[in-house]
């Protein structure tokens, strides 16, 4: 809400020069003010002129040259407009103002004629956003003063964003109360009644069917005359951004705007009987409101209506049929309180937000009604002529209770944190309205009316704390509590920065990526709509679904990465995978799980995998492929203390994904937990990646922190030299090296320690279908040093096993 | 005993006559090993020693000894000068351009987002708080109804919620595992509930995803100077000693009362910049004393008091590491992520 330090001065005595002091006390109450703005910025170079003379312009029909007196200087200025006259008084920007609209004024020619000035409109002011013609001002201004004391645009405007709690500070009346309270003063708002012209109500009546209605007061006021406000009101509406629309319209909106109270005028001649019931929509009812757009109604909703037809919609607006329009004479003006939970969930339904409807949400102040509808009557009186004034009518259904709230200053000192006495309590409280008496050390504490948020003994602690300044409350650390209950989650952050720190030493960099992915994403991995939780209200096309996968967000930060010409690329994500547990649509209730979360590690890689600019390896890059990952997959499993790993053939139709000649399963403890592979050429096309040799991996975090940490223990290191043996030799190209390492390991050679693949070829001088592997064998004994012969033996019976197998030829 | 004289002169020629070839340290090793090894013929001078006469035995003795101390001296002094020379040479050969860079390791980097997670942690750890997660699909009653934000309250509206059913959200907030929590587990409750959380708002300073870090303590005798005293341990741990605080009264459903928290300005330590709007202080983050109906929805007794504190991850990380634009965090650009190696 925008606030006039002028409108607002009215109710108590402010010191404009002081805004921004008022600003920040404000703002340290929990009323934070976002702006504060000075009407005068910008005029401080306009000053009086008087015309002299005015001719017309030599080579334009429409303009006219002056000579203006501003008081030092004569001054020709070339000026559009043709309101005025010699000797008439106007507003002159001289050379060199920056105006409120951002128009510098510089000396300049106009169709070959010097202007060293502006006569300045009221919007060139910023005081209106219409304009016709320049200002002319009162004859007694003076020549060469300020044109803004002259306008009286002395004004400081202070924006204020309100918490959603305090309805009360909604109008002039509630900012006036907390400013009053900061400069130590009372405010000055007293409404006398308005004495009616004719007895009774005029034939009115109000009927209450809605529970939701806890009060209406109407009143019907005779022979208005629809005309434009004064100005010092139209001012005063388009400082809070509302548009000046008639004197009858502009006084609800006015009257609001002080009081925080909405009210709503009808046309009488709309009104069948002139019976206002106030009651629910009925089914498929429809009404067509003062924007113009047409409503049908629930029977939820509370309306305004007559015997006939609705009139309404209570609280949010008002039909078009029932306002008020040109012609309208006699006025029924509505002052009423909603129940706030209704009004906001007929607003939010119909999507429509109104100051009425915004006001309401907030809770109005019900015990304050009265006055605001002699507000209102006694400026209807003032400002639109009426015959007959009729005395209101005024239906109560729910009368507000009046809250009490007991505490002592102790426990509020022991919840502040800060001493605070009964007599401190009191002198902080009373000033904004409430009302506080004592019995032994109980305070009673009496909310005022108009304090709908305060209702337990935690408000009025904040009310204390916030009204004492929160600056005062010391800081002090509570005594340290261990438990060992909730640790859960503190070692799951601990296992993953075990894994990043890994995998940051292979040169993969952490990446974060949105949960939500397109719609067709889910079903490239080969996953039905079934299977997947999507947004009832996206933000974008591209974040329509809950992924079901982080490989499709690898996918795409590749393709965004090359995009940028970042080609050689290593990255991995932690993070969410999100599915459907097919509830078959029915709402589940709060104990229910929803969606079966998991978190998996994801990475990707693709390119050098070394530094590209390595003089140490030569001029070659190194290209990451299915072993460097495999690799790395399992530096990262051993690096987390997995007890046990494999990597073995994926599961015919899982993985899809992968290329189903380059990719295998992760076993850890027996349990398959993840992928390695080449990513599918198919997959790689529909992410134009298809010409890129890409790389993945992913792994299942809820299995990973199940049997990773697994306990150290050393070992005594071998007391005896252990001995190595190296064989190569040809087998068909087919031979995997998992056969080959289970034959050796059934070939049960004494004293075998470890043993394994070392070198692979398949190039010049190896017969087609033949590839040349070469394997090492370790063999030890704790109790002596072997003998050769010993190892030898061993040797021989693996070569045999492996001959019995397979078709090989030892090389030498 | 003459014999023995002859063969002795004998071999220290030889001895000696090889000695003078040999011209590195390498051969100086062979030379020592077949002059005065176990097959060197001096060794075998010396077990024959037994077979003499016992007279003789003892001048034999001195003779064979004689021998091999001079062959002994002889090679020290070889080797000494041998060792001069190879260090020279060493030191003039192996002379290397220092200036060449060496072989650097492509290394990786945690993400922002989770280097500050991790600073939070690690200065939450020793106040006794422990980390509790939650799911990120949430029903809307543990992420509105139990935190005192109903239906028909306007605080719903202060939040832009991605709704997946009538009642299901995804969390707007991780304010939702702190209810869960208190549903579990009896006070005293000390817990950071890091992670993802999601609204509808995409502009220059509002991404619909981004990571949130709150706290929560509950207990007896919990109050609001505490709450203070714990915000400004951690504005001093996370931006430097020098850092002071300020609170500011503000409303949020799930705390009365509520504030927020500004920080002295990172960027001017408190002068007045662009980065703070020349007030000198940056808004961090919301915080308050948890709000009794919470405790009511959580069945905890009335006599129980707590705080609460929350903070978007991604606004620290760009205070700390000057990072102008939110949206880089989740483009995954590799040069962003670089620098925070």
């Amino acid at each position: 809400m925008r606030i006039s330090l002028n409108w607002l001065g009215t109710f108590l005595d402010i010191d404009k020069s002081k805004a921004s002091f008022i600003a920040d006390a404000l703002t340290n109450r929990g009323i934070e003010v976002e702006a504060i703005e000075f009407q005068s910025k910008g005029l401080e170079k306009v000053v009086v002129g008087k015309i002299i003379t005015k001719d017309k312009h030599p080579n334009a029909d429409k303009l006219s040259v002056l000579s203006v007196d501003v008081g030092k200087e004569t001054l020709q200025i070339v000026c559009g407009a043709s309101n005025m006259k010699s000797g008439d008084k106007v507003a002159v920007s001289l050379v060199g103002a920056e105006l409120p609209n951002g128009l510098v004024i510089k000396k300049t020619k106009i169709r070959n004629v010097e202007s060293s000035g502006m006569c300045c409109s009221m919007s060139e002011l910023g005081l209106s956003k219409e304009a016709s013609g320049i200002i002319i001002l009162p004859e007694n201004a003076k020549v060469g003063t300020h044109a803004a004391e002259v306008l009286s645009l002395d004004d400081v405007f202070i924006t204020v964003a309100t918490p959603p709690n305090r309805g009360d500070v909604l109008g002039y009346i509630g900012i006036a109360r907390e400013v009053a309270s900061i400069l130590e003063q009372k405010i000055n708002y007293s409404v006398t009644n308005v004495k009616s012209t004719a007895k009774g109500a005029g034939g009115l009546e109000v009927e209450i069917k809605d529970d939701h209605c806890y009060r209406y007061i109407g009143r019907l006021i005779k022979g208005v005359k629809i005309k434009p406000s004064p100005d010092w009101m139209i001012r005063r509406l388009e400082a809070a951004g509302l548009r000046s629309i008639n004197n009858i319209v502009d006084i609800t909106n006015y009257v609001m705007l002080e009081t925080g109270h909405p009210l709503h005028a009808f046309d009488l001649r709309q009104i069948s009987g002139a019976k206002i019931i106030v009651r629910h929509a009925k089914d498929n009812e429809k009404i067509k409101l003062l924007d113009e757009t047409e409503k049908k109604l629930r029977t939820s909703d509370m309306m305004i209506t007559d015997p006939k037809k609705v009139l309404a919609i209570a609280g949010v607006m008002g039909g078009i049929e029932s306002g008020i329009s040109d012609d309208t004479t006699d006025i029924i003006i509505e002052c009423a309180c909603f129940d706030p939970s209704s009004i906001r969930l007929t607003s939010k339904f119909h999507n429509i937000l109104t100051d009425s409807s915004y006001r309401f949400e907030r809770g109005v102040d019900i015990d304050f009604m009265g006055q605001v509808m002699e507000k209102t009557t006694a400026l209807y009186k003032e400002l639109a002529d009426p015959k007959e004034i009729y005395e209101p009518v005024d239906v109560i259904t729910r009368k507000r209770s009046e809250r009490v709230v007991e505490l002592t200053a102790k426990a509020a000192t022991d919840f502040i944190g800060v001493n605070i006495t009964d007599l401190e309590i009191e002198k902080l409280l009373t000033p904004i309205g409430f009302h506080v008496s004592k019995t032994g050390s109980t305070l009673k504490i009496t909310v005022p009316s108009f304090r709908n948020d305060v209702t337990m003994k935690a408000d009025i602690y904040e009310e204390i704390a916030r009204l004492n300044g929160y600056d005062k409350i010391p800081a002090e650390l509570p005594a340290v509590v261990i438990s060992a209950e909730f640790s859960d989650g503190t070692n799951d952050e601990r296992l993953k920065n075990n894994i990043r720190n890994i995998l940051k030493g292979f040169g993969y960099l952490e990446t974060i990526t949105y949960s939500f992915v397109p719609d067709n994403y889910h079903t490239l991995l080969g996953y039905s709509d079934d299977d997947v939780i999507k947004l009832k209200n996206p933000i974008t096309e591209t974040m329509k679904i809950m992924r079901t996968s982080l490989v499709t967000s690898m996918l795409e930060s590749v393709k965004y990465n090359f995009n940028h010409r970042n080609m050689d690329l290593r990255f991995f994500e932690i993070g969410k995978t999100y599915l459907s547990r097919k509830n078959s649509g029915h709402i589940p209730s709060p104990t229910e799980t929803i969606a079966n979360e998991q978190e998996y590690i994801c990475g990707i890689c693709t390119g050098n995998v070394i530094n590209a600019a390595d003089w140490t390896r030569g001029t070659k890059p190194e290209n990451c492929n299915f072993y460097t990952v495999k690799g790395e997959v399992a530096t990262l499993l051993a690096g987390l203390r997995i007890p046990s790993f494999d990597f073995v053939d994926i599961n015919p139709g899982k993985a899809k994904y992968l290329h189903p000649g380059a990719s295998c399963a992760v076993k850890c403890c027996g349990k398959e937990c993840g992928y390695i592979g080449k990513v599918h050429p198919d997959l790689a096309h529909k992410f134009d990646l298809g010409g890129s040799d890409l790389y993945i991996f992913e792994l299942a975090f809820d299995h990973l922190k199940l049997v990773a940490n697994a306990g150290l223990s050393g070992k005594e290191l071998p007391k005896f030299p252990l001995i190595r043996r190296d064989l190569s030799f040809m087998v068909p190209i087919e031979v995997r090296d998992d056969k080959i390492r289970s034959n050796i390991k059934k070939a049960g050679a004494q004293s075998l320690k470890n043993y394994g693949v070392f070198d692979l070829y398949n190039g010049k001088g190896i017969p087609e279908g033949q590839k040349s592997m070469a394997y090492y064998f370790v063999f030890g004994s704790d109790e002596r040093t072997l003998s050769d012969s010993e190892v030898d033996n061993s040797m021989l019976k693996i070569i045999d096993g492996l001959k019995k197998e397979f078709l090989i030829n030892i090389r030498t | 005993m003459l014999d023995l004289n002859s063969k002795l002169s004998s071999l220290e020629g030889a001895l000696k006559a090889e000695l003078s070839s040999v011209k590195d340290l390498k051969s100086l090793d062979e030379f020592k090993i077949k002059a005065l090894g176990k097959k060197s013929e001096l060794y075998q001078l010396t077990r024959n020693i037994g077979e003499l006469d016992p007279a003789q035995r003892k001048t034999a003795g001195a003779l064979i000894n004689k021998l091999k101390t001079y062959i002994e001296q002889n090679i020290a002094e070889l080797e000494a000068g041998l060792k001069t020379d190879d260090n020279k040479n060493k030191l003039s050969s192996e002379v290397l351009d220092i200036t060449m860079p060496g072989r650097v390791y492509p290394l990786g980097a945690s993400h922002p987002v989770t280097q500050v997670l991790n600073e939070l942690i690690e200065i939450f750890k020793p106040l006794g708080y422990s980390i509790a997660n939650g799911p990120e699909i949430e029903h809307e009653y543990y992420n509105f109804d139990v935190l005192n934000i109903p239906r028909e309250h306007p605080s719903r509206d202060m939040q832009d919620t991605f709704y997946i059913m009538d009642n299901v959200v995804l969390r707007t907030h991780t304010s939702p595992v702190q209810a869960c929590t208190m549903l579990q587990h009896t006070p005293p409750v000390r817990i950071l509930s890091p992670g993802r959380v999601y609204r509808s708002d995409y502009d220059v300073t509002h991404t619909p995803m981004f990571h949130q870090v709150e706290g929560l303590v509950v207990d007896r005798g919990i109050k609001f100077s505490h709450l203070k005293g714990t915000l400004l341990y951690f504005a001093k741990r996370m931006f430097g000693e020098k850092t002071s605080i300020r609170l500011r009264p503000s409303y949020f459903p799930f705390t009365e009362p509520s504030a927020e928290l500004d920080v002295t300005c990172v960027a001017c330590k408190g002068k007045g910049c662009r980065i703070c709007k020349n007030t000198g202080w940056l808004e961090i983050l919301g915080c308050g004393m948890v709000n009794p109906n919470v405790f009511k929805y959580c069945n905890y007794p009335d006599d129980v008091t707590g705080f609460a504190f929350g903070m978007g991850i991604e606004r620290i990380a760009m205070l700390k590491y000057k990072i102008g634009d939110l949206r880089s965090f989740f483009e995954g650009d590799v040069r962003f992520l670089r620098q925070f190696q």
